[in-house]
């Protein structure tokens, strides 16, 4: 447990107790009711004949989608995910699918980097190219659909009432899984409703890519590779299935560190130069080329500052920023008369979070929008980064996985020419297309076992 | 010879009386505070001096205020800040509560929630900045009070893999200590920022390590656990440059023979170095140090 790359929030708000994981879930019970047939009733002096009776009962099994709605062990549902989410299911969803795309985190890209000792548009080619040779179509930048977020975020803060904010970032799987399971009244209201780039990733392929191409969604296999074991849990949402099947959106997602493990596991291979590729550059094809998008404001995905920057184009005035400690960053505008006229808030790590809601809970927290994720560090340290030994190690290797980050380049002519088309074609496709730009949350209910009181 | 002065109930009910799961000395000795399954914290007054001819009436206690809208669930253990002005309660609602002196009276003035599970030991640290608490979530929290009073996270550790049964602040240095299901002890310290596990020493008792205690200079500590041994540990390396390096080691174990029931509580007293213990079989041993 304690090597589990799940953030330390999802691993503390899931605690297991004395009894191993498989022993304690309830799920098995409670779902699937055993129909017991009216002849077994019990008959004094029958002796019960061997092999004649005793149908077959299916073997009863746990899904990751019974593990995320019970607030028991996480044990059991790391397990499932082990299994569900591996490279193993990766390559068979990969051989046995039309289409397949796979989708790169930037942080994915950085952290192999620093691990490899190269450049992020070098590794993004061999990663695209890694994939591309196992036959996979499609190798993507997840940035490309944090774009369509970041677009919406000023928006939606403009539509959070006074009394509903500060309104928090949704990207971390982390913390939207704790605030459902610990704090569902206080938090859940105040989380953004905006999709994580993942999941607007995740509808890109199976609903416009689907579309545009004509094939069935489950025809199309979709894998991320994420800094963050969390992701997996994101990824089995309800929420996010193709509207009226079981075909998750995102199929199935690795790490960082899974990925390198695979990539390491044989010879290094060399990169071919100049590809046969000759279409123009677009998000489909931007990654293997080497271009990677860009964000200002940091690699846990840049939200607090473009909400900052995008108050100023719009009103004016100056921003200040104070670091309170290395996880906890505080940003304020003033207009040009003085007044402060926003309050934007950084905050990295289960101890600020804690600290986040014990002043809302007291009304004390004044911001009006807080960039919240689970790992002190942000994204760039997620769980399922590539892993050091030492603390020494582990420090300096994050701060050049931040600094490549912060060095990726911000012009992404991807961006700039290919965002809008896709997005005018998303309409002409199915003008309620925003809706999948969106989701929800609900609070997960206690179990039995952890009613209990005494 | 030790001798009953009195005898007073937690629960007013007397005929079926709740279990009280601690008692805690006010730092004047004139206050005591004790907690229990009824969910309550209840401060108590000493009155009158108890005489050598050991007359009980001279000496009694008076409850004088009954915290009961605090906690929701049984509550596991109550302890006063050093300056006598706080007190803290931590309970199976998983919350901690702090309460403050004002008139002689204390009332709650704080509640650190945080815990999953149940809170079964918090404590204030030596110079009352930190309140170090722990819990069946297998966590230790380390809560800060800044300068007006108000509490905030300052850190959280997950370093055992089972139930934390409690801990202990070393009497001079911040410096703590933690024991748990799991068999084992870890050491934390403040490193300017954030708290860290600085000695982690494993399979100290066969099962539970129920208790500790540090003597009164915080050079020996003494541990007890589910197989009823009594073990003494000793710091190495005091006084040299760098904390990282004074660690500690275990120099005995003292079976107690005659139970086959788990020690639960130990107690260091401070002035003539004797060790109390309380253990399932209800009773109480009392042993001497002697010399290191």
């Amino acid at each position: 447990m304690e090597d589990s790359g799940f953030s330390g929030v999802v691993r503390l708000s899931n605690v297991s107790d004395f009894i191993a994981p498989n022993l304690d879930c309830i799920i098995p019970l409670e779902t699937k009711k055993v129909e017991k047939e009216v002849k077994d009733e019990v008959k004094i002096n029958a002796r019960m004949k061997k092999k004649e009776k005793l149908p077959e009962k299916p073997a009863v099994k746990i899904t990751l989608a019974d593990c995320l709605a019970c607030n028991g062990c996480i044990t059991s549902a790391e397990t499932v995910l082990i299994e569900e989410q591996s490279f193993g299911k990766l390559w068979q969803g990969v051989s046995s699918s039309k289409l397949s795309v796979i989708t790169i985190s930037p942080q994915t890209i950085t952290s192999l980097a620093v691990k490899l000792e190269t450049t992020p548009q070098d590794m993004a080619i061999r990663i695209s190219q890694f994939f591309k040779k196992r036959r996979v179509h499609h190798v993507i930048d997840s940035s490309f659909a944090r774009h369509f977020a970041h677009r919406m975020l000023l928006e939606e803060l403009h539509s959070t009432p006074a009394t509903s904010r500060p309104l928090l970032s949704s990207a971390c799987p982390g913390f939207v899984c704790y605030a459902e399971k610990s704090h569902g009244e206080l938090l859940i209201p105040r989380i953004s409703k905006i999709r994580s780039p993942q999941a607007i990733t995740g509808a890109l392929i199976k609903h416009f890519l689907a579309k545009k191409l004509a094939l069935s969604p489950c025809e199309i296999f979709h894998a991320a590779v994420m800094p963050c074991f969390d992701k997996k849990l994101e990824a089995s949402r309800d929420q996010f299935k193709v509207d009226g099947t079981q075909v998750q959106e995102t199929d199935c997602v690795v790490s960082s560190a899974e990925l390198l493990e695979e990539m390491t596991k044989e010879e290094q291979e060399e990169v071919i130069e100049g590809s046969e590729d000759v279409e123009e550059e677009n998000w489909l094809n931007a990654l293997g080329r080497g271009h990677i998008i860009g964000e200002e404001g940091g690699a846990s995905g840049g939200y607090a500052d473009r909400i900052v920057s995008d108050f100023i184009a719009e009103n004016g005035g100056t921003s200040k920023t104070e670091t309170l400690n290395k996880n906890l960053f505080y940003t304020t505008v003033t207009s040009p008369s003085g007044d402060v006229t926003l309050r934007v808030a950084k905050v990295y790590g289960f101890r600020n979070i804690q600290n986040l809601v014990r002043k809302m809970k007291t009304k004390k927290e004044k911001t009006d929008y807080v960039e919240v994720m689970a790992c002190p560090g942000g994204c760039a340290n997620g769980g399922g980064q590539v892993r050091y030994d030492t603390i020494g190690e582990r420090e300096e290797k994050l701060k050049l996985v931040e600094e490549n980050y912060n060095h990726l380049s911000k012009n992404s002519h991807v961006l700039e020419g290919d965002w809008e088309k896709v997005k005018n074609e998303w309409d002409s496709i199915d003008e309620n297309w925003r809706r999948f730009l969106y989701t929800d949350y609900k609070t997960v209910e206690t179990n039995v076992t952890q009613a209990l009181k005494w | 010879m030790l001798r009953q002065i009195g005898k007073f109930f937690h629960d007013t009910n007397e005929e079926l009386p709740c279990r009280v799961w601690m008692m805690c000395w006010h730092h004047d000795g004139r206050i005591l505070a004790s907690c229990g399954d009824d969910k309550k914290v209840r401060v108590w007054a000493l009155i009158g001096a108890h005489d050598a001819d050991g007359d009980e009436d001279s000496c009694k206690l008076e409850c004088k205020t009954v915290l009961d809208d605090s906690h929701t669930r049984a509550v596991r253990s109550v302890a006063f800040s050093h300056d006598g002005r706080s007190l803290v309660s931590a309970s199976f609602d998983a919350a901690v509560v702090i309460y403050q002196q004002e008139d002689g009276e204390f009332t709650e003035c704080d509640k650190l929630e945080g815990h999953e599970s149940e809170v079964k030991c918090a404590v204030f640290s030596k110079s009352d900045e930190f309140v170090a608490t722990c819990s069946r979530d297998k966590s230790v929290w380390f809560w800060q009070q800044d300068e007006y009073g108000d509490f905030s996270v300052s850190s959280i550790l997950q370093p055992h893999t089972q139930d934390v049964k409690h801990v202990a602040w070393h009497p001079t240095e911040d410096l703590l200590v933690s024991c748990s299901y799991d068999s084992s002890i870890r050491f934390y310290r403040y490193d300017g920022e954030d708290w860290v596990t600085q000695q982690k020493i494993d399979a100290v008792h066969e099962g539970t390590v129920w208790s500790m205690a540090f003597d009164a200079d915080g050079n020996r500590l003494v541990t007890v656990g589910e197989d009823h041994v009594v073990q003494l540990f000793v710091r190495e390396n005091v006084g040299t440059k760098s904390a990282d390096s004074d660690t500690w080691k275990s120099v005995c174990q003292f079976h107690v023979e005659d139970t086959r029931w788990p020690i639960y509580s130990v107690s260091w007293n401070a002035t003539n170095d004797v060790i109390a213990t309380g253990g399932g079989d209800s009773k109480i041993r009392l042993r001497s140090s002697g010399d290191r």
